[in-house]
């Protein structure tokens, strides 16, 4: 009994403590591959006038595409569709339709960070990766049209 | 059985020591330094054109100097000449001269985050140190010219 306690500290659990202490949490990681359709399924945006969506309810779908990723970088459309009476923002100078919108991205060197950044518009996205096909996700804008928004993306798993 | 007291105390007090290396710095741990060139190392950037520049490899010069360091706050010069057939990025609404573009920056409080932001341009860097002369960066800008990049900054 009195080995058994000891063997908490034995030579490999001190094997497995070296290898953590080696590893700060900012260290490279393996870059996961992104590509494939993530669907919004839960969350919530805020828009400057005070109205608000609700991931999944306001929407008759919400895909993000990633396409074409080299490395950590890759590109994205975003492709919202509205329930008629949602509100909706802005993307540049028009209100969202049903079109797709481009995105750049870009996963951190832990592997486990990704961060949208909208093209022709000024919204941005820093998600989590929690697993392979799951995000979290916080985005915003700042300015006339300015937003806050939290998102759970789900890959659909073959 | 005194023995065996004395090892486990002295396993305990090991894999503390270990643990404490490897756990994030915390919030009284002293200012870092950051003063100094960073080179851009490796890494790879995305701009809104569609193309994709690799560091080094597409650059003769891709280097922040923080020149200036007063408590918690940066000033520094990002200085970038890209391969003739790499991309460029813009500065504002003009290509990336030869020129330094200025940048301003912060040590958050747990002294490993650190922000670079452009000074006349919209493009962040959020940054973590990893050890005292290597800065892992994400960096991005949304807009018309919207870039997504990860950059390994390592100091001369």
């Amino acid at each position: 009994m009195r080995k058994t306690k000891l063997s908490v500290l034995g030579p490999s659990a001190l094997a497995v403590l070296v290898a953590l202490a080696a590893s700060p949490a900012a260290a490279q990681q393996e870059t996961p591959n992104l590509e494939g359709t993530w669907t919004i399924s839960d969350g919530r945006v805020l828009y400057w006038d005070g109205s608000t969506n609700h991931f999944a309810e306001d929407y008759v779908s919400f895909q993000v595409v990633i396409s074409d990723q080299h490395e950590g970088v890759f590109q994205a459309a975003m492709m919202p569709v509205h329930d008629e009476d949602a509100a909706r923002g802005y993307h540049g100078d028009e209100q969202i339709g049903a079109d797709a919108y481009p995105m750049l991205g870009v996963i951190g060197w832990d592997g486990t960070t990704v961060v949208f950044a909208d093209v022709e518009d000024t919204s941005a996205s820093m998600c989590q990766l929690t697993d392979a096909n799951t995000m979290q996700c916080i985005g915003w804008e700042a300015g006339e049209r300015a937003l806050a928004a939290r998102s759970v993306l789900t890959r659909a798993s073959d | 059985m005194l023995a065996c007291i004395v090892r486990a105390v002295q396993r305990i007090a090991a894999a503390a020591a270990l643990l404490a290396v490897g756990l994030p710095a915390q919030a009284d741990d002293p200012m870092p330094n950051l003063e100094g060139v960073w080179i851009k190392t490796a890494g790879q950037i995305l701009y809104w054109t569609g193309e994709v520049n690799t560091f080094p490899q597409s650059y003769d010069v891709a280097q922040i100097e923080i020149t200036g360091q007063d408590g918690a706050v940066l000033q520094a010069v990002q200085s970038t000449v890209a391969r003739e057939g790499s991309a460029t990025g813009r500065q504002g609404t003009q290509p990336i001269t030869q020129g330094g573009q200025p940048m301003i920056g912060v040590v958050g409080w747990d002294g490993t985050s650190v922000v670079l932001s452009d000074v006349g341009d919209t493009t962040v860097h959020h940054c973590t140190l990893v050890d005292q002369n290597t800065l892992h960066c994400l960096v991005w800008e949304a807009g018309d010219h919207a870039l997504a990049g990860r950059i390994t900054l390592v100091r001369e």
